[in-house]
């Protein structure tokens, strides 16, 4: 074999080898109740995916549309004054944190807002079916029969 | 940690990213090793600045295929970039920096005055860093970038000959019958075109790494016109893909950790180059 050739494999072999640990490392794995069949688990999933599936949902909402989606981020609410409705919202923020994707979800329940929600930007983990509804002619997607869990104790 | 990567790669958004981001690579790399021989190693950065500027007014303009607007602009901006430096009274490197920085200012200025979208910081960011935006492309956009990329690179081997005379002695080439201007022009176009695709992958900021990192490296160990090239193509393509990989598995920006994984190959084929250099001595 001629030598630059060699060293062309050589380099490439030093390349991959270096980032080869990476890929080694093992990843958390969380022990969650399943109180339905989950079709697409985002929560298991790293943000940079997480965060452009949720785009294409927004962009293709048909394709998910029925389907229980469980997905984690951190939550938000919009209190509409002029409509006298709050909406939440779980966020999930891209890998440079300055653009963020969010679905809104229905907790499923009574649930008393602000007492019974989290505070703003606690991590939260929302599992929903993903549906459609319409306001004002605007079509929006939102999570329903929603469950919602954080850790208490880790609000911000 | 292997099958989250499985599950990973059979989402098809993933498999897009990893489609486009080995074709923009590849172009990249080709006429990587022509822009850094002829001294043009900056045009890219100017050219993605550009770009960046022509997405601004497209975005003012509301045009929902911006890339109708943006790859013209580019196109001619790289035309002019390339005729400097011959009869012009801006030399080569004032003019690229000229452009480059005025093309920036100018986009943001127009995007901070009429965008009307609620999150300009987050617009500029995924524009200037590529952000997400490899992650989130359509089938026609993939369908694009996959047209254009075949036909650089069917452009740069029909013409391997030519455009390796141009690079080396414009002069030569020119006593040899080749038409000179025609090429450069072409090349030009074929930068433009490159440049355009690459924002997708690694933002207007970063596309310069993709030009020059690969090249460079490459001509650590090799010594030839086609070596390097070849050299080139295979660790551009090697590079992009780690670093997407890397990116959707540890949620790191994608464009940026391209780029490192590029430095990092750059420093490996040049503690190589020199431990063959101590052997050889």
């Amino acid at each position: 074999m001629k030598q630059p050739v060699r060293n062309l494999i050589l380099c490439l072999i030093a390349v991959i080898l270096s980032v080869c640990p990476l890929f080694g490392a093992s990843a958390e794995s969380e022990d969650l109740t399943e109180p339905f069949v989950i079709d697409l688990d985002l929560s298991a999933m790293s943000g940079t995916v997480v965060y452009a599936q949720v785009y294409n949902m927004l962009c293709d909402p048909d394709a998910y549309l029925g389907k229980v989606i469980r997905m984690a981020g951190y939550y938000n609410y919009y209190d509409d004054q002029a409509h006298g409705v709050v909406y939440h919202a779980c966020i999930v923020p891209d890998a440079t944190a300055c653009c963020a994707q969010g679905i809104e979800f229905v907790w499923a329940g009574e649930h008393v807002w602000p007492d019974a929600y989290p505070e703003i930007g606690t991590d939260v983990v929302v599992t929903g079916r993903l549906e459609l509804y319409e306001e004002d002619g605007i079509k929006y997607l939102h999570l329903v029969d929603a469950e919602l869990t954080w850790n208490q104790e880790a609000q911000p | 940690m292997i099958d989250q990567l499985k599950t990973y790669l059979s989402i098809p958004f993933v498999q897009y990213a990893l489609i486009v981001g080995v074709l923009i690579a590849l172009c990249s790399s080709l006429l990587g090793v022509t822009l850094v021989l002829k001294r043009f190693s900056f045009i890219g950065d100017g050219l993605s600045h550009v770009a960046f500027g022509a997405m601004a007014i497209a975005g003012v303009l509301h045009l929902t295929d911006d890339m109708l607007f943006v790859l013209p602009v580019t196109v001619l901006s790289a035309v002019l970039l390339l005729r400097t430096g011959q009869n012009t009274k801006i030399k080569g490197d004032a003019a690229i920096a000229m452009i480059s920085v005025g093309a920036l200012a100018v986009g943001y200025l127009l995007l901070s005055l009429f965008s009307t979208s609620a999150n300009l910081s987050g617009d500029v960011c995924t524009t200037l860093f590529g952000s997400m935006s490899i992650l989130t492309l359509t089938q026609a956009e993939v369908w694009l970038c996959t047209g254009l990329s075949v036909a650089v690179v069917l452009i740069f081997i029909l013409f391997y000959n030519k455009i390796f005379a141009v690079t080396f002695d414009e002069d030569f080439a020119r006593a040899s019958g080749i038409k000179v201007e025609a090429y450069n022009l072409l090349i030009a176009v074929v930068i433009a075109v490159i440049i355009v695709l690459a924002m997708n992958l690694v933002g207007s900021l970063l596309i310069s790494a993709l030009i020059i990192f690969p090249a460079m490296s490459a001509m650590r160990l090799f010594r030839s016109f086609k070596g390097v090239t070849v050299c080139s193509a295979v660790l551009s393509v090697t590079c992009a893909l780690l670093g997407i990989l890397i990116s959707i598995l540890w949620s790191t920006p994608v464009g940026s950790t391209i780029v490192a994984v590029d430095i990092g190959a750059f420093l490996i084929f040049c503690v190589i180059a020199k431990i063959q250099g101590g052997i050889a001595k």
